[in-house]
């Protein structure tokens, strides 16, 4: 039983920890929650599935569809929500650099009420299906059933995750987010265009809160245009879990999040209702006990 | 010698406090919205429009309540509306499955519990507020968010699963109606006027609360914690205040919300009512006392009325896309909201706009220039037999690796003025840090007096009789140069919340005695002219001399000056050194950094110097000037 929770975990775990990745990034680079993650989300569940159908409803009304296979359908998708989070931070936050620190917060906000009130706009209020990917007999390993779609699911995270790793540490994209984070001020004096860097950081962020979207969608079978919400407040717990601004720090949270919720769940009696509950829980206990985190530093407020 | 009056106001400036909003409405202004809102129901066509009034006037008090946190005390809530949850299942399991259900009352004999509940619900809203707010308030601003919110998660999930108690997703059915003995209130427009009382209540406890000394510390809060925290505001306790006060009033309107429906369900208190009553908040103009209330009358009005259109009708939905493209917008090219960019003039302004006030300002005008009268009101230790004020032993400080302050002794005795020099770099203003309890110190012991300071908070280092600038000003930008020295006051403000609600008279007395010394005090460092300006309007050497005038308010023994002249022109360094022996000889104690050697070798009676964090040399102004290691210091050591 507990290997079987266990294994449901890593999988949700992961989802979570693309967006909590994506909630850290952002939050490293300029302080702001971008609670808009959910709607990306969203938007990346659903251009998946709207690629890879043959027809969907848009607007009321059956639109053709070019019935991409997911293979195809998936970057795409991740391509759009890294355009929609671009368009996001240069319409809502680039204005507020200068602003009173809640002020892109409330933008955020504001960006998350309307593309919430668009998605429900465009694909109605009922859940969209969304295809099962890759189908076939579950895996057996001992006494584990893995539906192969799971594997595949921790399989990209992971994948994303490394191409990630690698790119902010090793590349001069990377090295230029990693200064911009530690001293934008210090990094605008050296040449780095810090906007651009910011921009980048939000474009990287939403493909990864995109693509989170496209495999909650393809794990749970559906696309909705509130699907982002919760989901995206757990990526959002995970990445204070790890410390937020802390890249490994916010995956692992994830990990951790998924799998203490998928035992809590399954193994305390009446847990089950309760699933919601118990990451908010964790993270009131953990502010109280430890407000940097889990692997944070303690930040100061800023002046 | 006497500081030459100030020449003219720069620019003839125009108020502009956002938190005195609640001013402008005049009796007349007062009485009309008064009218207009008696007027409603009857004037709407059909019951339909005053249902959609009375959601109006539920959600008047929520964004409201929610100013008090958001707007005010700069705390951002997104978990307002678990306390909204809080007061209306609270009603409804008592009324219904423990009353009617359990002990087979009728609801006709309940009908009292309706008003009963109203109170009672308020007060287990805000202590469920305290026992929340308690661990969480010390968090940095977008933890608290995000805490808050995950808060107010747990409360829907758990409405929606503890069915025994909340009977799940279906809800508690079968809440009555108001009613007054018997009378039940169905028809829409009685419920409106009880709904329209509590909104005025709301509003008027509201504005009493903001209005009074509890609303300057909410905003000196809001504006800078650390400065409030020196300026001898308990930060902590007065966030939990403003959370819980916020919190009765949410408490309080879900009562009357779960008997107007006649049941309860977790549908209600979503994640998405809390982001819609922050949109109103900031919509309207967080901080101000209509803007919030305002903001909710326009929008449940327009979005109820909306969707009598069949297009909206159909798409639902457009009303929220509508409202978010608002935030956005708002947020960006709006920030202040609705009401919260309005400009006011001095006199509809003024403290309290009463006729007392004004007489008191009169009174002022003519009482000429007081002193400023150390620890006045407040019992502060006295010297120690040598007439040492402040004695610290091998104090020291340190940031990660790095020794600020190696350990140092320090002692600055009643009546003088103490120099502090040394190079950028010296430890200086680490020393001001930690004797003010805004750097923790390493080791070491600190008396003021003969009593021990223990390690203890910076208001709490402030009741001692040690006040301070900034290096640099951190005045409370948004207020008026009156208020940011009435914030001084504080610690001698006695009267307790409830007399501040009821305006008692001792409250009264208290807030004009604060006004009348501020106005002294503003006379006293020439600015009393721009009492009625934003402080963050004024001249660089103006707010270095509100800050003083600030620090002057709580009635310290001594007087730690921060880098006074950085900025100024000579003449102003002039007046900035009369002033100073003026504060001296006034009977309060000067320790005073200086990079202008002029200013402070020709105020100081003695000099201490400073390099990499130690205590070089200590004397006269002369012996310190002559003093090989301090010229060695600045000048790097002698080829």
């Amino acid at each position: 039983m507990i290997e079987q929770h266990l294994a449901n975990g890593l999988m949700l775990g992961a989802i979570y920890g693309l967006i909590a990745v994506a909630f850290t990034m952002v939050y490293g680079i300029i302080e702001l929650v971008n609670l808009a993650f959910g709607e990306i989300f969203m938007s990346g569940a659903f251009v998946a599935v709207t690629l890879s159908a043959t027809a969907v409803v848009l607007f009321g009304t059956v639109v053709p569809m070019p019935d991409l296979p997911f293979w195809l359908a998936l970057p795409l998708a991740v391509v759009f929500a890294a355009i929609l989070g671009g368009l996001i931070e240069r319409i809502a936050y680039k204005p507020l650099r200068r602003a009173p620190r809640l002020a892109p917060f409330i933008s955020a906000i504001g960006v998350s009420i309307f593309l919430q009130g668009l998605g429900q706009s465009i694909f109605g209020t009922s859940e969209t299906p969304f295809p099962n990917p890759v189908g076939g007999p579950p895996i057996i390993i001992g006494n584990v059933r893995v539906q192969p779609l799971s594997v595949l699911i921790l399989v990209i995270a992971l994948g994303a995750m490394a191409a990630l790793a690698l790119l902010v540490r090793s590349t001069p994209i990377g090295r230029a987010m990693r200064a911009s984070a530690q001293d934008p001020d210090a990094a605008t004096l050296v040449g780095i265009n810090v906007d651009r860097i910011i921009l980048v950081t939000f474009m990287l962020g939403s493909a990864l809160a995109g693509l989170a979207g496209i495999l909650y969608g393809a794990n749970f079978g559906f696309a909705h245009y509130y699907m982002g919400f919760i989901p995206t407040l757990k990526g959002l717990v995970a990445a204070v879990l790890g410390g937020i601004g802390n890249i490994p720090g916010a995956f692992l949270g994830g990990m951790v999040l998924g799998i203490v919720e998928s035992l809590g769940a399954g193994l305390v009696p009446g847990g089950a209702p309760y699933r919601d509950a118990i990451g908010f829980a964790i993270l009131t206990i953990l502010l109280w006990l430890r407000p940097q985190g889990l692997l944070g530093v303690r930040l100061r407020e800023r002046a | 010698m006497r500081i030459p009056r100030v020449p003219r106001p720069l620019r003839p400036r125009v108020l502009t406090s956002r938190r005195q909003l609640g001013a402008v409405l005049d009796r007349r202004g007062l009485l009309l919205l008064g009218l207009v809102a008696i007027a409603a129901p009857v004037a709407a066509p059909s019951d339909f429009f005053v249902r959609i009034f009375i959601l109006a006037l539920i959600y008047v008090v929520l964004s409201s309540g929610l100013n008090v946190v958001v707007g005010y005390a700069g705390l951002l809530d997104l978990g307002y509306v678990a306390f909204y949850a809080v007061g209306a299942y609270y009603t409804s399991i008592l009324t219904v499955r423990v009353a009617i259900e359990g002990w087979g009352i009728s609801p006709q004999d309940l009908w009292w519990l309706f008003f009963l509940d109203l109170v009672v619900a308020g007060l287990l809203a805000a202590l469920v507020g305290v026992l929340l707010g308690y661990p969480t308030l010390r968090l940095r601003g977008d933890y608290l968010a995000i805490m808050t919110l995950g808060f107010g998660e747990i409360v829907r999930i758990v409405a929606t699963n503890w069915v025994d108690l909340t009977n799940g997703v279906a809800g508690i059915r079968g809440v009555p109606l108001p009613a007054v003995d018997g009378y039940v209130l169905r028809s829409p427009v009685l419920l409106y006027y009880v709904v329209l009382g509590l909104a005025g209540l709301a509003v008027f406890g509201i504005s009493r609360a903001v209005r009074s000394y509890v609303g300057r510390a909410w905003i000196a809060i809001r504006e800078d914690e650390l400065v409030a925290e020196v300026m001898g505001i308990h930060a902590q306790r007065y966030k939990l205040l403003a959370y819980a006060f916020g919190a009765f009033y949410a408490g309080m309107i879900g009562v009357f919300f779960a008997h107007l429906q006649q049941y309860v369900n977790p549908q209600s208190f979503t994640f998405w009512e809390n982001i819609l009553l922050v949109a109103l908040v900031i919509l309207g103009g967080q901080g101000t006392i209509w803007g919030p209330a305002l903001g909710a009358v326009i929008w449940t009005v327009a979005a109820g009325t909306a969707l009598s259109v069949p297009f909206v009708q159909q798409h639902p939905e457009t009303r929220f896309m509508a409202l978010g493209l608002l935030v956005v917008v708002a947020v960006i090219f709006f920030p202040k909201g609705l009401l919260g960019g309005r400009k006011l003039r001095l006199e509809e302004s003024s403290a309290n706009g009463s006729e007392e006030a004004a007489a008191d300002r009169q009174q002022a005008r003519g009482a000429g220039e007081a002193g400023v009268d150390p620890g006045r009101f407040l019992s502060l230790p006295a010297p120690d037999p040598n007439g040492v004020l402040l004695r610290c032993s091998a104090i020291s400080a340190s940031f990660g690796g790095l020794q600020a302050l190696k350990p140092t002794d320090l002692e600055v005795r009643a009546g003088e003025i103490l120099g502090i020099i040394g190079p950028n770099g010296a430890g200086k203003t680490t020393i001001f840090n930690v004797i003010t309890g805004v750097v923790p110190r390493r080791t070491g012991e600190i008396r003021v007096g003969e009593h021990v300071v223990g390690r203890v908070r910076p208001s709490a280092i402030t009741r001692l009789g040690i006040a301070r600038t900034f290096q640099s000003i951190r005045l409370f930008r948004e207020m008026t140069v009156l208020e940011n020295v009435m914030v001084g006051a504080h610690m001698r403000m006695r009267a307790n919340f409830l007399s501040v609600l009821w305006r008692t008279g001792h409250a009264r007395m208290q807030e004009r005695t604060a006004h009348r010394e501020a106005e002294e005090l503003l006379r006293y460092v020439g600015l009393w002219e721009y009492r009625a300006a934003e402080a963050g309007s004024l001249p660089y050497g103006f707010q270095r001399r509100l800050e003083i005038a600030r620090a002057l308010m709580t009635r310290p023994r001594v007087l730690f000056l921060d880098e006074p002249a950085a900025g100024m022109n000579p003449t102003e360094t002039d007046e900035l050194g009369s002033l100073i022996r003026r504060i001296r000889d006034d009977g309060v104690t000067v320790v005073l950094i200086e990079h202008v050697m002029r200013l402070l070798m020709e105020v100081s009676d003695r000099v201490v110097a400073f390099e990499q964090g130690e205590k070089i040399a200590e004397g006269t102004p002369a012996e310190v000037q002559a003093n090989p290691l301090v010229i060695e210091a600045y000048l790097g050591p002698e080829s």
